[in-house]
């Protein structure tokens, strides 16, 4: 693991444990964007589900796909992969 | 050069499977948690309940606890008046009441449900009211096991029920969720914010209190927004009763 790919997911997860705690549901919404961005989406996965269980679920038909930070985590990981291929760089340079 | 391009569409079959794995463990995680929501809510908080005691205390609801005694002291004073009044008249207006404790709570369980501690054992059955103490009404069972029983409140999305503005005007409230309830009722009718709605019966019950009262211009009908008269996420024990005895001697 690079040292980036750790500040990464310790900011991550500080984000979304303090909106959590404090709590301020934004908060953990830009930890888990900043993991799914940067393209930690299986870390962001399964801190959005976490927080999901955490905050709990209406009752109904909505307690089986009340979902926000989950949903949150694949549509910026649908993002990520839709921009990567039109404005990121797919050839980075230390790579070539 | 066919060595270069062999390695590198093995690295891309890899990638490719990797995503497909992935978003397969993604599907069932989001599964599992689906089906088994509530159980895995419940093991989160019990590992999360250290963390949630020193973010914001063991006890929020003990303070104020000698006027919030003597307020209830008076009221289950006024209560057994109340009660004896009735039966001066020969009517048994009490209630069998059966006490449970809360053992889960939102959000470790759906939103505006509680699951509590006694069941058809202890002789709970679907339908019973059940009560945060003394004559204020919370809910009533929706589920039955033998030593546990699912509460649903009246503030519950979708949960509908004929209740008595102050003990005369008819209403059907309906749940919003969060400890919230709504009704409407013609503008002319006289309401003002803290009026209780009562539920019908001999036995009565405060199931909700007027919060909010908004009039449109020139509409027929203004919309009351109620909330429990209890805290739920505040709430240790309940009381559930059975149907009262409506027998006259």
């Amino acid at each position: 693991m690079s040292q980036s790919s750790r500040w990464i997911y310790a900011v991550a997860f500080l984000l979304a444990s303090a909106g959590f705690l404090v709590p301020l549901w934004p908060l953990s919404v830009a930890g888990v964007m900043l993991a799914t961005l940067s393209g930690r989406w299986i870390f962001a996965v399964i801190t959005g589900l976490l927080l999901d269980l955490a905050w709990g679920a209406p009752t109904g038909t909505l307690h089986f796909f009340f979902f926000p930070f989950t949903i949150a985590a694949l549509l910026g990981f649908i993002a990520r992969y839709y921009g990567s291929l039109y404005f990121l760089d797919k050839n980075p340079q230390e790579k070539i | 050069m066919m060595m270069i391009l062999s390695r590198v569409s093995a690295a891309d079959a890899r990638a490719k499977r990797a995503r497909f794995f992935g978003v397969v463990a993604v599907i069932l995680a989001l599964g599992a948690a689906a089906l088994w929501r509530a159980p895995l809510s419940e093991v989160l908080w019990r590992t999360l309940t250290p963390v949630m005691h020193a973010r914001f205390g063991s006890d929020a609801s003990s303070t104020n606890t000698s006027s919030l005694i003597s307020v209830t002291a008076e009221r289950d004073a006024l209560y057994q008046e109340n009660l004896d009044l009735k039966a001066r008249l020969n009517r048994d207006a009490r209630a069998g009441r059966i006490l449970g404790a809360v053992l889960l709570r939102p959000p470790a369980t759906p939103y505006d449900t509680l699951v509590i501690d006694i069941g058809s054992d202890q002789g709970v059955a679907l339908g019973d009211t059940v009560s945060a103490g003394g004559t204020i009404v919370v809910g009533t069972i929706s589920e039955v096991y033998a030593r546990a029983a699912r509460v649903t409140l009246y503030s519950a999305p979708g949960q509908k029920y004929d209740a008595l503005l102050r003990g005369v005007i008819p209403l059907a409230i309906e749940g919003q969720g969060g400890g919230s309830l709504q009704a409407r009722l013609p503008a002319g009718t006289a309401v003002s914010v803290g009026d209780a709605a009562l539920l019908p019966g001999i036995a009565g019950g405060i199931s909700a209190r007027v919060s909010r009262i908004e009039r449109g211009d020139g509409e027929s009908f203004v919309t009351l927004y109620f909330s429990l008269p209890a805290d739920m996420l505040g709430l240790r024990f309940v009381e559930v009763w059975k149907q009262p005895n409506h027998v006259t001697e």
